[in-house]
């Protein structure tokens, strides 16, 4: 093995001089900024649910939802089908955190279950196939609903996510979000790519 | 050979400071703090504000799993993430990471690339499109992998299915499909320059620049450069190199929120040199080693045009012109293809999920005849219709999916085909699956079985006549049939570790068979010669099974580690009547029996990443080709925003290896040598 590798080095030495060279450079270089940089927080590539779950963190924070019976004290329901491949990554992020003074829990629905009385229903790219009829179940009432899809919006959704050079991105139905009464903070209006008014195909 | 395998398993700085030399300490210096960090939490992402949120780079593993948790089919996604971590060069070597891919290089721009068995340059039981345009070529029913060096970077992901495909892709996805995707142009707005060097690696240069067009679309260009360093004959000969210029470009424009067009156009030149044995002139006979160069061309322009007609519904045309031309002294050939493609989606009702489509593909070729290769005729008009259908009904909603469908296509050479399909998805719980699938699939002639002749080897013979041994056409080519019995399970177990499972057993006819008969005088090519035909037929048949299984295992957030195996067994078998002594030992001789790899990948601080891949494959045992173990190691750094580095090294166990050998090519093979590659890419 040793011999092998030294044989190697051997045989392409003279033909990449600058290749060597220049990975001689890189070494030097990592050494340098290993040695001479103080160890920062690790930086690291974090799952895109992970990401999209502190996303639906500050959407409970920057949108208001009407005010109920029990006062606006009560947890805010994150619900979640639980066929979600990504189902612990979002718990892992959101259970249990408050935001404005609500306590975020996450509801795991079963699949025969309705999602009623969830303030967030976050429906994956899985639920493609019944999506439209979902959303149709939750017209008019207080809850936000966030998908993946490209129909999303266009079926009656208010937040969809979408990836943009592997970066977070999302739009907003502010129709969507006027008929299920929700109010959404100018901040978020101000940070979602595209703001639209597409009312729900009947 | 296999027990260094295991090297892998010690943490990356022992095993660098003890087998590296000291100029390669200061990696594992660099390795060291990393290692220590792997257990960290990461922090708590509800912390940071939206726009730091919005600036976070983020993996989507999930997506894979999404796609794939639902398919009732062996389906491995190539992610834009694995393209980047792997270090891989070239898209061949990036199928090596499927568990039952057969992947052998030939020499610097020449691969053997098939899936469960039948591999050689010209294996033809594997589809492979690129955004939906086949790449698959008409005449030698094969692809070949030097001209499609597609720019690595603006891959989206690369399915890949092992077993038939024809019910939805058509003729020739016998054996599997791999389906390339790039990525849209509005995820690739701005500059790109990729820049390297390698040993003997082929690194391409590469740049692209896109941006917005009018209000409603985007657009990019992309130029491409390669030339190689050179490879080593076996026999010590002439290097043999390879170089290749590509440009072309791409648009998607959105109509209304209900249509949407896409185009695509490039246009590429190349030459890779190659050593061949071949007669260079029939009267009088002589035979030469030749060093040639193989060169290839051609354009391609493709148009696509979706169609939202509801919620529920959405249908796609798709046309596309391709010209190819390829040749060297020995062959000449080029091929015009015009293709249009008609696809509908559709949901209907809760419980019927539907597809069905119509395609035309007419070919126009013309060859020039050599003393080795000639084609009879030699230009000549195939036209392909096909319609097939495909409905995924849930039996019972999210638990049991059935999927039946069928291709009905008709060719000029074979005549009228159904090309059946039945799978069957079962989800047990959220978490694992179980799918079954029986399904057929042909393999239509090409003008390779029903129109060549091919001249081996010519010598001087009795009463002063030419000898020639030379191949025949097959007289009456048959479509290769295959009926696919396969299983498989999908699964994971907790968050971190899925695993993929699949098992297969297929029965094949009509392959392809070669029998040599007794020589005859013939007359008909301009002077008379003695011939010893070798027929071509459609006399073999056999089986195959096999077993390929894959984990991805997320040991840490930083460190995933990917191990698979595969184990193929053939049994073929001349038809009755049949004299064909080689073909059948050799086709089976030539499928390695074991495969095994094991791929790791540590995510360091600072934006680094070390990902190192072994590959065992077993030897090919009639052809001579010894198993060889395949070790990749390199490393990303993201050095910020715009800035990506890669340095690495390729077939570090070896100082050459041979990978491929067999009845199947057409060159002499190579010995693939170690090699060490740096690449840059810079975004703006």
């Amino acid at each position: 093995m040793k011999d092998d590798i030294r044989q190697v080095l051997r045989d392409i030495g003279p033909r990449i001089g600058p290749v060597v060279a220049i990975f001689r450079i890189l070494s030097a270089c990592l050494l340098l900024f290993t040695v001479f940089s103080k160890p920062a927080r690790a930086q690291q590539v974090p799952d895109e649910y992970k990401v999209k779950a502190a996303f639906v963190f500050h959407f409970a924070q920057l949108i208001q939802w009407p005010v109920t019976s029990g006062g606006g004290a009560e947890p805010i329901d994150v619900c979640v089908f639980s066929d979600e491949p990504w189902l612990p990554e979002l718990q892992s992020v959101l259970d249990g955190k408050s935001a404005a003074n609500r306590t975020i829990r996450v509801r795991v629905l079963t699949e025969s279950q309705n999602p009623e009385g969830c303030e967030v229903l976050f429906l994956g790219r899985s639920q493609a196939r019944r999506q439209l009829e979902l959303l149709r179940a939750l017209h008019g009432t207080p809850t936000l609903t966030v998908g993946e899809t490209d129909s999303f919006l266009s079926e009656g959704g208010i937040i969809r996510f979408r990836l943009s050079e592997d970066r977070v991105r999302f739009d907003i139905n502010l129709a969507g979000a006027e008929l299920c009464h929700l109010k959404i903070s100018s901040r978020l209006l101000l940070l979602a790519t595209n703001v639209t008014r597409t009312s729900p195909e009947r | 050979m296999w027990m260094q395998a295991p090297l892998l398993f010690e943490t990356p700085v022992r095993w660098h400071a003890k087998k590296f030399i000291p100029a390669l300490l200061s990696l594992a210096v660099v390795l060291a703090p990393v290692t220590r960090s792997i257990a960290a939490q990461p922090g708590d992402l509800t912390q940071q504000s939206l726009e730091d949120l919005m600036n976070i780079r983020v993996t989507s593993v999930s997506k894979r799993e999404q796609k794939m948790s639902d398919a009732a089919a062996a389906i491995f996604v190539i992610s834009s993430e694995d393209i980047r971590r792997s270090g891989a060069l070239n898209i061949p070597d990036l199928l090596r990471m499927v568990p039952g891919m057969d992947v052998a290089q030939l020499d610097s721009s020449r691969w053997a690339v098939s899936a469960r068995g039948f591999n050689g340059q010209y294996s033809n039981m594997l589809l492979v499109l690129v955004d939906g345009r086949t790449v698959y070529n008409p005449i030698f029913a094969g692809v070949f992998w030097d001209s499609q060096t597609l720019l690595l970077e603006d891959i989206d992901r690369i399915e890949v299915i092992r077993g038939p495909g024809a019910a939805v892709w058509g003729s020739n996805a016998v054996n599997g499909v791999i389906n390339i995707i790039t990525r849209t142009t509005a995820e690739t707005k701005g500059g790109l320059v990729g820049a390297g060097a390698g040993s003997s690696a082929v690194v391409p240069q590469t740049a692209r620049y896109g941006g917005n067009l009018g209000k409603h679309g985007a657009y990019r260009v992309f130029a491409q450069g390669l030339e190689s360093a050179q490879s080593q004959a076996v026999d010590g000969t002439e290097p043999k190199d390879w170089r290749l210029v590509r440009g072309g470009f791409r648009t998607d424009t959105v109509l209304s929120g209900r249509d949407s067009i896409t185009t695509e156009a490039e246009a590429f030149g190349g030459r890779s040199g190659e050593l061949v044995t071949a007669p260079v002139s029939l009267y009088p006979p002589r035979m030469a080693d030749l060093s040639l160069a193989e060169r290839y061309s051609g354009w391609d322009w493709m148009a696509q045009w979706n169609h939202t007609n509801s919620a529920n519904s959405e249908t796609r045309l798709q046309f596309y012109f391709d010209r190819t031309t390829r040749g060297d002294a020995t062959y000449g050939l080029a091929i015009n293809t015009v293709d249009l493609d008609f696809q509908q989606h559709a949901r209907i009702g809760n419980r019927h999920d539907l597809v069905w489509g119509a395609g035309y593909r007419l070919g126009a070729d013309n060859t020039e005849p050599t003393p080795r290769i000639s084609f009879n005729p030699s230009q000549r008009r195939t036209q392909i219709f096909s319609f097939f259908v495909q409905d995924e009904i849930a039996l019972s909603p999210n638990r049991l999916l059935l999927n039946v469908g069928t291709r009905f296509e008709h060719n000029d050479y074979s005549g009228s085909s159904l090309q059946p399909s039945s799978r069957l998805a079962w989800r047990l719980n959220p978490t694992q699956m179980l799918w079954f699938g029986i399904s057929h699939a042909d393999r239509s002639p090409a003008r390779s079985d029903a129109d060549v002749r091919v001249n081996y080897d010519v010598f001087p013979g009795p009463q002063g006549l030419t000898a020639i041994v030379g191949l025949l056409p097959n007289p009456n080519p048959k479509d290769a049939k295959l009926t696919a019995f396969e299983a498989g399970h999908r699964g994971s177990l907790g968050s971190r570790l899925s695993i993929d499972s699949a098992v297969f057993f297929n029965q094949y006819d009509h392959l392809t068979s070669v029998e040599s008969g007794a020589p005859f005088v013939e007359t008909n090519l301009g002077a008379p010669d003695l011939l010893i035909p070798m027929y071509q037929g459609s006399g073999i048949h056999g089986e195959s099974h096999g077993l390929e299984t894959f984990a991805n295992w997320k040991l840490t957030d930083r460190l995933t580690v990917s191990p698979g195996y595969s184990f193929l067994t053939m049994h073929l078998h001349n038809s009755p009547g049949v004299m064909d002594e080689t073909t059948a030992v050799q086709t089976q001789a030539a499928a390695p029996g074991h495969k095994a790899q094991l791929r790791i990948t540590l995510a360091m601080r600072r934006g680094l990443t070390w990902n190192s891949s072994a590959y065992f494959v077993d030897r090919m045992r009639s052809v001579a080709v010894p198993s060889n173990v395949r070790l990749d190691t390199g490393i990303n750094w993201r050095a910020g925003e715009r800035l990506l580095l890669q340095i690495g090294g390729q077939n570090l166990l070896n100082a050459t290896h041979q990978e491929f050998a067999g009845p199947d090519s057409s060159v002499d093979p190579e010995l693939i040598r170690r090699s060490a590659y740096v690449k840059a890419a810079w975004t703006f």
